[in-house]
């Protein structure tokens, strides 16, 4: 069946498209526009909105302390000890992967540590020498003191580091200089198969 | 040929569409605005396996089916204050009596391919119909036609 011969006539109503046409593309134009304009303040202001909540909403927490409180971990309380210093290993978390160069993704865990010394005098303190050496699994620690003879370290490693070690040194520090009291107070051995850390944390 | 000049081409055809489908001029024109503003948006994906004048009566057509969802089918009552053309005022009034009592489809259909001179395969494609449906569609709204205005046309 040919276009236009329906099985009936044309109704002659072609009169009816005879009539003047109010200029209306120019508008649409301008209204493309406004809308396009809406849009792009309202995408502008969306991303605006999105990078301020992001990090405060979403992202895991940058600070080694509370990613290790906040991270799923165990919590391990395994004794270590080596020469005038004991360990208490409390908590082992996998902690979210880390990018360290563009090229060099890596997955992490931490360890929470309390560590304290019997071999101190008053006025000596606790001192950790341990170095950040990702080279070495050591990514980044952090410690704090509640007294003189013990001292807490936040501690991450890079996934796979099967043992640690944690020299320990014992300082008098006076108002202006710091010496030497114990130059060797004792390396602690962490090992992680050895205390027991599941494999799924550390490895 | 730049956009503004193609829309500019099928201007008055897309304004009478809304015209004689709705009959009210204020609203023909503002859907008509509507029309060619949806159309820049969607004018890069458009791909030429139509025609322009079929693209943008199916634009047409989307924004008129919108407008009935947001404002319900007596939203496009045939109202007498169209501009019309030059015939017998009484005539004219018959005719647009006769169109504003067809339901909107058919009102429609009569208007594309009898107001506005398109092929029913053209119909069809603007509506989202198979040939043949749109052909009996058409057959029955110009019975219907007829049957309100006589059959002198």
């Amino acid at each position: 069946m040919p276009d236009n011969e329906s099985d009936d006539r044309p109704l002659q109503l072609r009169d009816l498209a005879q009539t003047e046409s109010p200029e209306i593309v120019r508008a649409a134009l301008g209204r493309f526009r406004r809308r396009l304009l809406v849009r792009g303040l309202i995408v502008v202001l969306v991303v605006a909105a999105g990078a301020i909540l992001y990090p405060r909403y979403f992202n895991p927490p940058r600070d080694l302390t509370s990613e290790i409180q906040h991270a799923r971990g165990v919590e391990l309380l395994r004794s270590v000890t080596a020469g005038g210093v004991e360990a208490t290993v409390v908590r082992v978390v996998r902690l979210s992967g880390e990018t360290l160069a563009p090229d060099r993704a890596i997955e992490r865990f931490g360890i929470q540590l309390a560590v304290f010394s019997r071999s101190l005098q008053p006025g000596e303190q606790l001192v950790s020498l341990l170095e950040s050496d990702p080279d070495h699994g050591i990514l980044s620690f952090r410690t704090g003191t509640s007294d003189n003879f013990a001292l807490e370290m936040w501690m991450s490693f890079v996934a796979g580091t099967r043992s640690i070690d944690i020299p320990f040194v014992g300082v008098v520090s006076g108002r202006s200089s710091a010496r030497l009291a114990h130059p060797s107070l004792g390396t602690l051995h962490i090992d992680m198969q050895q205390i027991g850390v599941p494999d799924w944390i550390w490895r | 040929m730049d956009l503004e000049a193609i829309f500019r081409a099928h201007q008055k055809e897309i304004f009478v569409y809304f015209l004689r489908t709705t009959g009210n001029g204020s609203l023909a024109e503002d859907l008509g605005q509507e029309t060619f503003a949806r159309a820049c948006s969607s004018a890069v994906f458009f791909r030429g396996d139509s025609s322009v004048r079929t693209w943008l009566f199916a634009i047409a057509r989307r924004v008129m089916v919108d407008h009935i969802r947001r404002r319900g089918p007596a939203s496009v009552p045939m109202d007498s204050d169209a501009p019309g053309p030059a015939v017998d005022p009484s005539d004219r009034i018959a005719i647009e009596q006769a169109l504003g009592a067809l339901p909107i489809t058919s009102r429609e259909a009569v208007v594309l391919c009898d107001v506005l001179g398109l092929t029913p395969s053209e119909g069809a494609d603007i509506t989202g119909l198979n040939a043949n449906a749109f052909r009996v569609r058409l057959h029955r709204a110009r019975a219907q036609f007829r049957e309100v205005y006589g059959d002198a046309r």
